[in-house]
């Protein structure tokens, strides 16, 4: 089944372009790039199925032209683009400078937008997809904004993270949390309640930015909006962990003990595990993300901040903090509760009971 | 046009009771005749008309994506180009009209008369697949005195 | 400013009402509509084709039960001419997945639904016959006429005839340049209008013979020449001696256009498509009817 390949224009050029444009397995490269399948369907595993598999009768025939005509009008883009690189370099202003990048990045997303490599890459390889690049950008963005957004709006919202911590929140990064309780690789969803095991240990953190970004300062703050002020007959916030002056960009999102152990200034306070006390039912732990202007005030220190009665919005103000994500979850008191005491070396918790009418 | 039901009774009315079988089929336990009702009634059924799913390999999704993109792009670009030849003609109408206008009012007013009866020709042939044995008309006479004419 | 223009509007149409001796000319695009429908690209053509595709792999099965009564002889005309898939056996492997069979149609394909053959003629598709022509005999095969007559063949660009699915434009050779035929408004046959200036001057120049259909009374465009007959592009220009050309469009129904020997101004003339115009007449000229001209 010898077969011409389709047309090799700018989408077969790699002198201008990122590899990571490109589909990475030659076979499956070679299937996209054929107007049929010559070695069957690569992505279909059971040989069983391979064999049984027909394409349909005339995509063949069409598929050279329709990727012709995509890539020549991808081509014109490029020059476009070229053009207002140009225009860059002459123009000093800032916001016109700003806003003719917007326009660039906004004509390198239509100019790959089609290719069907990076369109492979974005539907089916979403988990290994370089962040540099604005297409990719452009179509994780579109993914987290269809459903993941949503349900974190929806969590926040519900559970009244959204205002008993910050008043609200337009978000602008995907937040994904996981504890290192065991090897699996499992993000949390938002909201979900966890046993005092999966969070003795600190979270690590992965910041999905869709815009470029590059070396950009993030505040991480995790507080418990649920502790009991018995005196005062409410509840007060408590600051559980506080990052600041994390260094991320597109392609190193994620804050880990690895990055953590490597600028230890970065963490404000240490990790305090959720140990709530019996009989108080369900606590909710806000994650809230910040991006810095610069680098954050170093009268902020470990000592100048109070752990109890946080009083977080005052926080966020003094420090021009601009909330961007956020993620809950929620924990309650179980049988480990006290081993986790003991391991912080907390103070025996209380019991609390139905007061007397 | 008929529900299931009234199609078993007008079936098992027109059922008389058969001689013998020639060969036994007990698939489900029926007698000859229901049995016979069960396949007539299975030619109506849809889920032995439709065919399989439809189900591509990924590769060949995307392919068949980039297709229907490439062709909404070409109809795209046909749909442009012919409002902007439409803009074009308006506009050039209307600086006829004015140029019109302002060189010579009597012939702009002959111009924008009402044209009353103004039919679209019933002459005028709509194209079709292949042409005809005679392609055009040519022993043409114009009509004598009197009669209409445009 | 509103005011301004307004005034010297006006003033304009003063002067002109008093000296109507500004040089205008009426110019018609008789046009010859498709008589065929347009060719489709390639694109398109495979583009319809993988859509037909799938459709009928998409297509639920034919049912011949609806349509042939059981035991009648079209029934069975039509059993004989279908080719009917190998069915799924006990014990016989197929490599390319068990055959699934409902109807006589395997449901994994397209469905290819075979017509039995009435005709005998379709055998010599090929073959052209002295009955083809016989248009007394009823019995005669059918068979479509070709897109592309003779005149295209022979790249007779006088005729009628050729470019079957294109729109063809009447261009006449008037003193010595390609054109659409124009003629000039006098102040005796003022009264009667562009159009008809138009319509009768084609008459005087081509013959009587023909019925042509005026689109409309109002010009589609207008062109101004200079007195050395250039082509001027800027529009404010309010010269005596600018001659201003009223393009009217209009369309051919029947009858031809006859050069008249008697006529000394026009020494030729040709049907022609959008292109081809583009290749004959002036740069100037055909910047200013491009967007007149259909594409097909």
């Amino acid at each position: 089944m010898a077969s011409t390949p389709v047309s090799r224009g700018i989408w077969s050029n790699f002198a201008n372009r990122s590899k990571s444009l490109s589909v990475k397995n030659p076979s499956l490269q070679n299937a996209i790039l054929s107007p049929n399948l010559p070695k069957g369907p690569s992505t279909l595993k059971a040989s069983v199925n391979k064999l049984k598999y027909n394409s349909p009768i005339g995509l063949d025939k069409i598929y050279p032209l329709a990727y012709d005509l995509l890539e020549k009008r991808s081509e014109s883009i490029y020059n476009e683009v070229s053009k207002i690189e140009e225009k860059i370099k002459s123009v000093k202003d800032q916001s016109e400078l700003s806003k003719l990048n917007k326009e660039k990045e906004n004509l390198l997303i239509k100019s790959e937008q089609e290719n069907p490599e990076v369109v492979f890459n974005s539907i089916f390889q979403t988990k290994s997809l370089d962040r540099s690049q604005p297409v990719y950008r452009h179509y994780l963005k579109e993914q987290w904004k269809s459903y993941k957004r949503m349900l974190t709006m929806q969590r926040l919202e519900t559970l009244a993270i959204i205002p008993d911590t910050l008043p609200t929140l337009e978000p602008e990064v995907d937040v994904n949390l996981k504890f290192p309780h065991n090897n699996v690789n499992t993000w949390i969803e938002p909201g979900k309640i966890l046993s005092s095991n999966v969070t003795s240990k600190p979270p690590a953190f992965e910041i999905i930015e869709f815009k470029e970004s590059k070396d950009d300062l993030y505040t991480i703050l995790i507080v418990n909006p649920d502790t009991p002020d018995v005196q005062n007959n409410t509840f007060s916030t408590t600051l559980h962990w506080a990052l600041k002056d994390i260094k991320l960009s597109n392609n190193d999102s994620m804050v880990d003990i690895k990055k953590l152990d490597e600028n230890k200034d970065s963490i404000l306070i240490d990790y305090l595990p959720p140990v709530p006390e019996k009989n108080l039912g369900n606590q909710r732990f806000a994650v809230w993300v910040f991006r810095q202007d610069g680098k954050l005030n170093d009268s902020i220190t470990k000592d100048s901040i109070k752990r109890t009665k946080f009083n977080i919005r005052e926080f966020v103000a003094a420090n021009k903090l601009a909330p961007i994500g956020a993620h809950v979850w929620r924990s309650v008191y179980d049988l480990n509760t006290d081993n986790v005491r003991k391991l912080y070396g907390l103070p025996a918790g209380r019991i609390f009971s139905r007061g007397k009418l | 046009m008929f529900t299931v039901r009234s199609t078993v009774k007008t079936i098992t009315a027109h059922v008389k009771p058969t001689q013998q079988l020639r060969y036994k089929r007990d698939k489900a336990g029926l007698n000859p005749q229901l049995e016979r009702i069960v396949n007539q009634l299975s030619v109506m059924s849809a889920a032995r008309k439709q065919p399989r799913l439809l189900k591509l390999c990924d590769e060949d999704y995307i392919k068949h994506r980039t297709v229907m993109k490439a062709w909404s792009l070409y109809r795209k670009n046909k749909i442009e180009h012919n409002e902007s030849l439409l803009e074009k003609q308006y506009q050039s109408m209307n600086e006829a009209a004015a140029e019109l206008q302002s060189i010579n009012p009597k012939l702009y007013e002959i111009a924008n008369e009402h044209q009353f009866g103004k039919r679209f020709p019933l002459e005028i042939r709509t194209p079709t697949d292949f042409p005809p044995r005679q392609i055009w008309f040519y022993d043409y006479f114009p009509k004598v005195d009197g009669s209409k004419q445009q | 400013m509103m005011q301004i223009r307004q005034l010297t509007r006006s003033f304009a149409t003063a002067t002109t009402t008093t000296t109507s001796n500004i040089p205008i000319k009426s110019s018609l695009i008789l046009s010859r509509t498709p008589i065929v429908t347009q060719d489709i690209s390639e694109f398109e053509k495979l583009f319809y084709n993988y859509q037909e595709e799938l459709e009928r792999r998409l297509m639920w099965t034919f049912p011949k039960w609806f349509y042939f009564k059981k035991g009648t002889v079209a029934e069975r005309e039509f059993s004989e001419a279908q080719n009917y898939p190998i069915p799924n056996a006990r014990g016989v492997w197929f490599p390319q997945g068990n055959p699934d069979l409902k109807h006589g149609r395997d449901r994994r394909f397209k469905q290819e639904v075979i017509l039995p053959k009435k005709h005998i003629e379709s055998d010599n598709n090929n073959k052209e016959e002295d009955s083809d022509n016989d248009f007394d005999n009823v019995g005669r095969p059918i068979r479509a006429n070709s897109r592309i007559t003779k005149f295209d063949k022979e790249n007779d660009q006088t005729s009628l005839e050729r470019k079957l699915p294109r729109t063809l434009y009447l261009l006449v050779n008037q003193n010595g340049n390609w054109k659409f035929p124009s003629f000039n408004v006098l102040s005796e046959n003022e009264n009667s209008g562009l159009h008809k200036i138009a319509e009768d001057g084609l008459r005087i120049i081509g013959g009587d013979k023909i019925n042509t259909w005026s689109v409309s009374n109002s010009p589609a465009a207008v062109i101004k020449y200079d007195s050395n007959n250039k082509i001027i592009h800027n529009t404010d220009n309010n010269d005596q001696l600018i001659t201003r050309e009223f393009l009217i469009k209009s369309h051919i129904i029947a009858g031809k256009f006859d050069l008249q020997k008697s006529n000394n101004s026009v020494s030729d003339f040709k049907w022609l498509v959008k292109e081809e115009i583009k290749d004959l007449v002036d740069i100037s000229y055909y910047s200013k009817i491009d967007h007149l001209l259909s594409d097909i």
